[in-house]
């Protein structure tokens, strides 16, 4: 075992510890007709293309308690290095995320209890069941919660504009749309991108957050699956270095982006680090 | 009635101040990109271009255009682009700025089209590369994306002054 995936590891345990001590929290009401709608429209693709799903298809969206996903909500700790097949097989997945559950850890750890509220969307997540779409770039298995998405778009024809960040794929034409790709793997992890695996990247679809025009493009749709808030170690924090880290999705140990602080990043040009070297440009 | 005549007027008024601008059409690495027509001199089949010693690299050389020396730009070069083989679509674009005539190599030229003012989209505002400052902006046409060039700020003034002395 690496040292990294044992500190990560240790760091959950510790973290899941300290939630079994809390009291469970009651089912909660709320209103999921949008978030129906937009699983509406992205379950089709996911059924399209997913014909054997990875996951057994969830019932639709409800308060019941009987909804909690099918992995352990409070597991025993030592069930926590335990990640889901599809999962395992992505060392370099896992790694990447354990740096980024290090991270959120860290900087809730640096954290002396004042910080500023998360933000809006992200608070109403924290707070109530949401559905989240999976995805793949790369290997790595992303997650972004269905009511921030603005749709999912079959990759057409791309047009590169000269004296972009490396990241910025260019723009794509959907129904006099113009919408701005961002080559996901180059932004969430360039350190990681060898020209090996950068050759091996087929997206196919782009999936564009909120009302915004950007895109992220991704290989795989993989599945939707309604989330409880206790099934995602949260940032609590500011995480100063990537604020797109919404938290981690336990389970599948895979990270959950905060739309609103990615939208912000991307209008800025930045790149995935606020101190990383990766913000150049197309040179 | 009263405020459809006002809708209309208001609309009509829209139209009036929605100018149409006509833009020369050219490829490079299968892109189109626009540049104003009012800024195109003429298009030329390519001709030898004879290599300046000492010239700075975004110049390929310099052609006879009718007795004047015109400066070709390696259009390539300065879009961020790889180099590519002359074939019998290549041409050369001279253009006239508020500087002076240069030529600019490209693929091929396609055709001349009409954009309205509220046809064009701003470029989105991200990288500080120097070449991300000539994208004019970009506009929808036959589904296809077409990328406006401002050729003025293809340059630095320091590079067209520099240009200058080569002529």
């Amino acid at each position: 075992m690496s040292r990294s995936n044992y500190q990560s590891e240790q760091a959950m345990t510790e973290y899941l510890d300290a939630l079994l001590l809390e009291e469970e929290p009651a089912p909660v009401d709320f209103d999921d007709s949008p978030v129906r709608a937009l699983l509406e429209r992205a379950m089709p693709k996911i059924q399209t293309l997913k014909p054997e799903p990875v996951s057994e298809p969830e019932p639709a969206l409800k308060t019941e308690p009987a909804l909690t996903p099918e992995p352990e909500r409070a597991p025993e700790p030592e069930s926590v290095p335990d990640v889901p097949e599809s999962v395992a097989e992505q060392d370099f997945t896992q790694t990447e995320v354990a740096k980024a559950t290090e991270t959120a850890v860290d900087a809730d750890m640096q954290d002396d209890g004042a910080t500023p509220p998360p933000t809006d969307a992200m608070m109403e997540y924290q707070e109530n069941d949401f559905q989240a779409l999976f995805f793949k770039v790369a290997g790595l298995t992303l997650a972004v919660p269905l009511k921030s998405l603005g749709g999912i778009h079959t990759l057409g024809k791309i047009s590169p504009l000269f004296g972009k960040p490396h990241w910025f794929k260019g723009i794509m034409n959907e129904r006099g749309n113009k919408l701005q790709a961002v080559d996901t793997a180059r932004w969430v992890m360039p350190e990681k991108l060898t020209a090996e695996v950068e050759d091996g990247i087929k997206y196919e679809y782009m999936i564009t957050l909120s009302d915004s025009p950007w895109g992220l493009l991704c290989e795989e749709l993989v599945d939707s699956e309604p989330l409880q808030p206790d099934a995602i170690q949260w940032r609590n924090g500011p995480n100063q270095k990537r604020p797109w880290l919404a938290g981690v999705v336990r389970n599948r140990m895979c990270a959950l982006l905060d739309v609103n602080e990615l939208i912000k990043l991307l209008d800025k040009g930045l790149g995935h680090t606020q101190n990383g070297p990766h913000n150049e440009s197309e040179s | 009635m009263a405020t459809e005549n006002r809708k209309t007027k208001q609309q009509a008024e829209v139209d009036s101040n929605d100018e149409v601008l006509q833009w020369v059409t050219f490829q490079l690495e299968e892109e189109t990109y626009g540049i104003n027509v009012m800024q195109v001199q003429e298009v030329l089949r390519y001709s030898e271009i004879a290599p300046v010693p000492g010239a700075p690299d975004y110049v390929l050389g310099i052609i006879n255009l009718r007795g004047n020396v015109v400066t070709v730009i390696d259009t390539r070069l300065r879009f961020g682009l790889p180099e590519n083989e002359i074939t019998d679509n290549t041409r050369i674009v001279i253009i006239e700025s508020d500087k002076q005539v240069i030529g600019i190599l490209v693929d091929s030229v396609a055709e001349v089209v009409y954009l309205k003012k509220s046809e064009i989209d701003s470029a989105p505002n991200v990288g500080t590369e120097e070449s991300a400052r000539f994208i004019q902006g970009v506009s929808n046409r036959d589904g296809e994306l077409l990328i406006l060039v401002d050729l003025d700020k293809m340059l630095t003034d320091e590079e067209w002054d520099e240009i200058s002395r080569l002529g």
